[in-house]
């Protein structure tokens, strides 16, 4: 398995909805030495935290109003601007300011823990995941976090972010995420999950988020399965996900 | 509608992609009947969907469960059909009358796999997860209702 987004696309809004705040905050994570800056669309505000998540807002102050951690906005309608005026040596900048302010955060620590991690999601590639059989990649998961806390999960949403992660370790991993007995992580995990939940091309994805979130029964998690169930665009997974909060209210 | 109950599916693998033709499972779907042993399948047969559940929580409340589990439930009749050899045997729960509802599948062939599959496919089934905060309300509700014995629950599925 490749390194993570490798060739990370920071799109514009394209979506088949109406995104919600929530959507726009979500995590995009990649390595930032191939961020492509796409075109077209209205100006939108790329904001990431230092831990690494990179996220759209409509606007600078919606951005800021991101609550947590410090941040640091590039208007990408200038980007656009000044990457036709100046070309590949703007964008080369670009990505050296981000990457610059992006290495406060990337330790030889979370280096390790995301190589931990991508080595178990590699692994069950070969894996036969199995009921009553605890698979190496759920393993690693909850060690991670319990070890790690939200270093070990940013390493988690990181991998899972890399396209090269198939559905079926994906799911195992996804699955995995809500039941973990880790207060500190959760409102993270459940930020993560609703994200994937809401966002993710993969129906199965979708599903497995949807059923982590479940295992959290956190006020937002049910918020976000609620969301789901009345919009997914699968009648199947609406049902799915609307019989999970008959199952957690039963 | 009579129907078999069986732990241990994975939901998504039973979700009708959009490139699915009507009707069929996934292929890896497969992995679901990774349980098989000696060309046997351990099933058990309830009435209604509520019973369905009874039966799933207590053949989890064993083993700790750390997140939701699936399971599936499928028409028993339509199995029947198949002319599959069924054979009913106690159970090994630690839920008396469920354990009395327990028969197993024998002599199975691939190609009769295949056609539980697709069964278990149909609309009049299901195949979900128990979230595992569900599942833990109802191992504590049925212990105190005396369906579960306490002795024979694995104690992290009572824990808070």
């Amino acid at each position: 398995m490749k390194g993570l987004a490798e060739n990370l696309q920071i799109p514009f809004a394209d979506t088949r909805r109406r995104e919600s705040a929530y959507d726009r905050r979500s995590p995009l994570t990649g390595d930032l030495s191939g961020v492509q800056i796409a075109h077209g669309g209205k100006p939108k505000f790329l904001t990431f935290p230092p831990r690494g998540s990179l996220g759209l807002v409509e606007s600078p102050a919606e951005g800021l109003g991101w609550k947590g951690n410090d941040r640091t906005q590039i208007d990408l309608g200038l980007a656009r601007e000044l990457y036709g005026r100046h070309g590949d040596s703007y964008l080369s900048r670009v990505r050296q300011q981000l990457s610059d302010v992006m290495s406060s955060s990337i330790t030889p620590e979370s280096g390790l823990l995301l190589k931990r991690v991508e080595s178990a999601l590699e692994r069950g590639e070969s894996e036969v995941f199995e009921y009553g059989v605890e698979s190496d990649v759920a393993r690693t998961i909850s060690r991670v976090i319990g070890e790690h806390g939200r270093a070990g999960l940013n390493a988690i949403t990181t991998a899972l972010n890399s396209a090269l992660v198939g559905d079926e370790v994906g799911s195992e991993a996804l699955r995995h995420l809500g039941g973990i007995d880790d207060q500190l992580t959760l409102d993270d995990r459940v930020r993560f999950l609703a994200h994937q939940l809401h966002t993710h091309a993969s129906p199965r994805r979708r599903y497995a988020a949807a059923v982590a979130l479940a295992d959290t029964n956190a006020s937002a998690a049910i918020k976000a399965l609620e969301e789901a169930a009345s919009r997914d665009s699968l009648e199947d997974l609406r049902k799915r996900f609307s019989r999970l909060l008959e199952l957690l209210a039963s | 509608m009579p129907s078999y109950v069986r732990i241990g599916f994975r939901p998504d693998r039973w979700i009708p992609l959009p490139w699915l033709p009507a009707g069929e499972a996934q292929a890896d779907a497969v992995r679901d009947f990774n349980g098989i042993r000696d060309n046997e399948l351990s099933v058990f047969l309830v009435n209604t969907q509520a019973d369905g559940l009874r039966a799933a929580v207590a053949i989890a409340s064993k083993r700790e469960q750390k997140a939701a589990f699936g399971y599936a439930l499928f028409d028993s009749a339509a199995i029947n059909a198949l002319g599959i050899q069924i054979v009913q045997t106690n159970g090994d729960t630690p839920d008396a009358t469920v354990n009395s509802w327990h028969y197993e599948l024998q002599q199975l062939t691939f190609s009769r796999l295949c056609e539980i599959a697709k069964i278990i496919r149909q609309p009049n089934a299901r195949v979900e997860d128990i979230p595992l905060p569900t599942f833990k309300n109802r191992v504590k509700a049925a212990i105190a209702a005396g369906q579960l014995d306490p002795q024979q629950v694995d104690e992290k599925n009572v824990a808070q």
